[in-house]
């Protein structure tokens, strides 16, 4: 089984970053893992991509042409990937900062990352929830390894991510 | 040697390629970085300038790519090994250094994370176009190695390779990456340290008084290091086996014939290739780097719909493996060399090639789907 995952935001987000700990938390499951970050010129506030693939076979092409989730932190970043995402697929929302939907889901799960980060105190760990929202929605990767790879990431922020984490877990919902 | 306990651990990661490269450089023994900013590479050099201080070793930012180059050569001289990265502008620099390292016979490592080009290019999309480049893009004659990585794991084992090759043969090598090879994050095993190859330049270790620099009497000559007392005299001028400038039709003969013999006579063991479906194929895709991930996912799917169609993965470009490819085209109808660029790989495949030979070329600055290259297998069938 293959998941093609992309993360859509705008730089600053934590996109690639969450992608990129999605990916190790895989391998570290022992599933073959790619991503691919892809931004533009600008980083802080241009476009951002985190394409992950998650496989139970060795990826062959480790790219993305039409995700099976879309996981969009941004309005910006539907606006560019919304059309991607695979007839059927599924989609995943920061709920507050993606209004309108451009994709065709089967289903739409939703958390408002970036505000539960801002009660924490700390807009940074917005990816962290959606991580945990992503966790609790499909399950690809195991929310237990997926957790210990975002503790080992961020060793001088551990309470602060693992409630971050939690919280998402919590919050999502599906619309 | 204590430096090796900070070394990246034997065992599965999960690494950007361009990390992986440098940590293979750090494995692979490399002493001394100079490097100027691009983009895809500068992940390379961002890593290397922590690293490599860790490890007691040396990173330094230059003026520029002909500087980081010329820097590079002077370490290799005084006994260390050395690499650089970049991307085409800054290959295109190096040009004039990659000739001298061939002409001094001073081994070296350089890394080209290629880009869409030509000139400025699209800074961070992908490219293939400096195929024909990395082999010819010095003046005079001279060979060298490429190496092609197509994943995060090739990208770490052929950067070991290269080091190895370069101290073996006393020859710059080039690993000819690609901003997705070198951007993306893949798995990596790093094997136990003492089952990793390492190959260090052989050391003179005659007379004092008997040492010749560039000896006739061998293919690859002992090296000495520049300030270990021994004569020495290193010019890019034709030069005679003491290394002293010379107009002689014998010395310029016997220089010429050793910088090219050194590799052609070794080509067989520096070919590096993987063969995907190749026993009973009617066409055969020859490719490399990022083009080949897709066009493996091509000929699978052609498999599956009973078209047959193998592969030709190059992990080594340079020089070029004719065998492989000859026959190959001798059991086949066709080849297709699939390359993101406008026809470069295709050249060599044609001159070895004894069936028809067609290009499946791709936008410079994108990464074919393996449906791109299903419909190019479809239109030859």
């Amino acid at each position: 089984m293959r998941w093609d995952i992309r993360w859509a935001g705008f730089g600053g987000q934590g996109v690639i970053r969450a992608g990129e700990i999605l990916g190790r938390a895989a391998v570290k499951q022992g599933l073959d893992s790619a991503m691919r970050p892809m931004y533009g010129p600008e980083k802080t506030g241009g476009w951002s991509r985190a394409d992950v693939v998650i496989s139970d076979e060795p990826i062959i092409f480790p790219l993305i042409v039409k995700p099976d989730i879309l996981i969009a932190m941004s309005q910006d970043g539907m606006n560019r990937d919304g059309a991607s995402l695979r007839k059927g697929g599924f989609l995943l929302i920061d709920g507050e900062l993606v209004k309108e939907i451009k994709s065709s889901p089967s289903k739409i799960y939703s958390v408002e990352a970036t505000s539960i980060a801002d009660s924490l105190g700390r807009r940074i760990v917005a990816n962290i929830v959606m991580l945990g929202a992503f966790a609790k929605a499909f399950n690809i990767v195991d929310p237990e390894i997926l957790l210990q790879t975002i503790v080992e990431s961020f060793p001088r922020a551990v309470e602060l991510n693992k409630t971050a984490f939690r919280l998402g877990m919590e919050k999502v919902e599906e619309v | 040697m204590s430096g090796e306990l900070k070394l990246l651990k034997p065992g599965t990661h999960f690494l950007m390629g361009n990390i992986a490269c440098a940590e293979a450089a750090l494995i692979a023994g490399c002493e001394f970085y100079a490097g100027y900013p691009i983009t895809p590479s500068n992940e390379i050099a961002e890593h290397m300038s922590r690293r490599m201080p860790e490890l007691g070793r040396h990173f330094i930012q230059m003026e520029d790519e002909i500087a980081s180059a010329v820097a590079i050569l002077g370490a290799s001289a005084a006994g260390v090994k050395s690499m650089t990265a970049t991307s085409g502008p800054g290959f295109s620099l190096m040009m004039e250094s990659i000739g001298l390292s061939a002409m001094l016979e001073l081994p070296c490592v350089i890394v080209d994370v290629q880009r869409a080009g030509p000139s400025t290019g699209i800074p961070t999309f992908v490219g293939q176009g400096d195929v024909m480049q990395s082999r010819w893009g010095s003046h005079g004659d001279y060979e060298l190695v490429v190496y092609a990585p197509s994943s995060v794991q090739e990208f770490f084992d052929l950067t070991i390779e290269a080091f190895n090759t370069s101290e073996w043969l006393r020859i710059p090598t080039i690993v000819l990456s690609d901003e997705v090879v070198g951007h993306m994050y893949g798995r990596l095993e790093v094997p136990p340290y003492d089952k990793i190859t390492i190959i260090n330049r052989k050391k003179y270790e005659g007379r004092k008084e008997d040492y010749l620099p560039y000896n006739y009497e061998t293919l690859i000559p002992p090296f000495v290091a520049a300030g270990e007392g021994y004569r020495i005299h290193m010019t890019g001028l034709t030069h005679d086996e003491r290394g002293y400038p010379s107009l002689e039709i014998e010395d310029s003969h016997k220089l010429l014939e050793r910088l090219v013999m050194k590799v052609r006579k070794n080509a067989k063991n520096l070919w590096k290739y993987e063969s995907y479906f190749i026993d009973d194929a009617d066409i055969v895709v020859i490719t490399f780097g990022i083009t080949a991930r897709a066009s493996i996912e091509a000929v699978k799917r052609a498999r599956k719909e009973g078209l047959k169609i193998g592969l030709l993965k190059l992990l080594t470009l340079w020089p070029f493996p004719e065998d492989p490819v000859k026959i190959a085209s001798q059991y086949a109808r066709r080849i297709l060399v699939a390359e993101i660029n406008m026809g470069q790989l295709i050249h060599p495949v044609r001159e070895v090639a004894e069936c028809p030979v067609a290009s499946i070329n791709y936008p410079v600055g994108y990464v074919p789907p393996p449906e791109y290259i299903l419909d190019g297998i479809r239109a030859a069938v």
